[in-house]
């Protein structure tokens, strides 16, 4: 067995090297990814996250000669219930990673936005703020129910930076009572100001943000839908040059679709004189939610992954994607990690997508619903479809997840695939010290 | 005595985990051998190291000095991560 990657270091230490057993009848584990890239063929455990160079056997046996591929998993008891399997070692791995309190929280400010995106799914909901009053039991929930280590706070809305006033309060006070917190927020960008920035900096530990930048000048206004009449385009790629100067990491999301990706190296030449330092600035494209769930998302995933030595020439920083691809999670999104987010009137939900089935309380009385969490959270449930997927370990294990892709296998299997070819075309072209942050393996 | 409520046992496949729950004191799992989740299992309810010592001398054809030897030992380690309630 060639190995190219180690195993996931964390789950290496929890799970030991699988016996091979005489009379026992050995194949590929589901979970293995076989593909072959300039000439060679490699294998992926999915769930491990080891990758060797070579083939499979379709069956084998002990003393064989493929020991070392079934202590590894890459070939399983034929018949071995692998979900089963999967869900017990991520739900000992979620159940070690809980904190006592709550590590993270989601707060929305306001539901009220400046844009008004055409793909928006808060759209119709009342642009509700938070009260005085709320605010102020924001900041007394959280001191109750903090995890004490290090929170994270995530600002989110509706557009946050429309209350700049609760964010500096929320902060102010958290800081006055010795809270260690980092802020990261979700923005369109439009409202960010030198003064905003030097609060980012100062105020609010706010080291990285995302913003949503839909394509070229043309498809941006058409898209954004601003309530103001000004050229918020050319703003917001100022203020991302600005951010990334200041050293705050931005995350440039693109939400595409067949409609505006033509426009797509226009938008990163127009990047690319905006901003200076682009160590600081990923760009990532995101299918809007019609397309993941319509017939042709897998051409658009196809399109994106091919858009990447794209976004690598234009000097930005490389997909982040590539380390977490590489290692086992045991947490696949906020809703599953413990975290908590804060609607504006004080409701508490699991999940940012606020889904009225999932509120398991307020600010002022706590959980008082946590069956309802419980239902929405729950990762003893595995779809149907998805018992005997490949990319099981890589996706989220809860069946009430609203995000369904029309074609998820399919979808994983490109994303992956483009993944790895990305990582062994690195290690191939790897000259110098990687850069400690960009190691994906 | 007994093993503390945020310590979770898990048994995959045929292997035995002790998980902490937001544990300060101890931070890691603990995977036991047999002898230790034959242990484990019977500190899931309360009882004395006596107990467990009659227990596994029914189930193991081993000198009860022996086994008190063995269970004394897991016990300490147990302690040690402050897993008992006693």
């Amino acid at each position: 067995m060639i190995e190219i990657c180690k195993p996931d270091a964390a789950l290496a230490k929890v799970i030991l090297p699988q016996k091979a057993q005489p009379g026992i009848s050995y194949v590929p584990s589901q979970f293995v990814l076989p593909f072959s890239h300039n000439g060679k063929q490699y294998v992926f455990n999915v769930f491990t996250k080891q990758l060797i160079e070579g083939e499979l056997p379709d069956s084998a046996h002990a003393g064989e000669g493929f020991d070392d591929l079934i202590e590894a998993m890459f070939l399983v008891p034929e018949g071995k219930d692998e979900c089963a399997y999967y869900k017990s070692i991520a739900r000992m791995m979620r159940l070690y990673g809980q904190k006592k309190g709550v590590s993270g929280y989601t707060i929305m400010p306001t539901l009220g936005c400046n844009a008004r995106c055409v793909y928006c799914y808060e759209e119709g909901r009342k642009p509700v703020k938070m009260t005085p009053e709320i605010v102020e039991q924001t900041i007394r929930y959280i001191l109750k129910t903090r995890s004490k280590e290090n929170i994270t706070i995530s600002w989110f809305g509706g557009e946050p930076l429309l209350c700049p006033d609760i964010i500096d309060h929320i902060c102010d006070r958290l800081r006055e009572e010795n809270v260690s917190f980092q802020s990261i927020m979700v923005t369109n960008g439009s409202l960010i100001t030198p003064g905003i920035i030097e609060k980012m900096l100062t105020r609010w530990n706010l080291g990285r943000l995302q913003i949503s930048l839909d394509g070229t000048e043309q498809d941006y206004i058409a898209r954004k839908r601003y309530y103001a009449d000004s050229d918020q385009y050319h703003t917001v790629l100022h203020t991302i040059g600005q951010l990334s100067e200041a050293g705050i990491r931005v995350a440039v999301r693109v939400n595409v679709d067949e409609d505006n990706w033509p426009g797509i190296p226009h938008l990163l030449d127009d990047m690319d004189r905006f901003v200076g330092h682009k160590e600081n600035v990923t760009v990532y494209f995101s299918p809007l939610m019609n397309v993941r769930a319509g017939e042709n998302d897998l051409a658009m995933w196809k399109k994106i992954t091919e858009a990447a030595p794209l976004v690598n020439k234009a000097g930005f920083r490389p997909l982040a994607h590539l380390r977490s691809f590489m290692k086992f999670r045991a947490n696949r999104c906020m809703a599953d990690s413990g975290c908590e987010v804060i609607g504006p009137d004080g409701s508490l939900y699991p999940c940012e997508h606020c889904p009225p089935e999932s509120r398991f309380g307020d600010i002022f009385n706590g959980t008082t619903d946590a069956q309802a969490r419980y239902e929405f959270c729950r990762t003893d449930r595995t779809r149907e479809m998805c018992r005997k997927c490949v990319f099981l370990p890589d996706c989220t294990s809860f069946a009430s997840c609203p995000w369904v892709d029309a074609h998820c296998e399919e979808a994983h299997k490109i994303n992956a695939l483009s993944n790895l070819k990305q990582m062994l075309d690195q290690r191939a072209d790897q000259t110098e010290e990687p850069d400690e942050d960009e190691t994906v393996c | 005595m007994k093993l503390k409520n945020d310590f979770i046992v898990q048994d995959i496949d045929d292997t035995q985990f002790l998980v902490p729950l937001g544990h300060e004191a101890f931070n890691g799992i603990v995977r036991s051998n047999k002898t230790a989740a034959f242990i484990v299992n019977c500190l899931k309810n309360d009882t004395t190291k006596d107990q467990i010592v009659d227990a596994m001398c029914l189930q193991y054809n081993a000198p009860r000095e022996t086994i008190d030897a063995d269970v004394e030992e897991i016990l300490a380690t147990l302690r040690s991560i402050n897993a008992l309630e006693e």
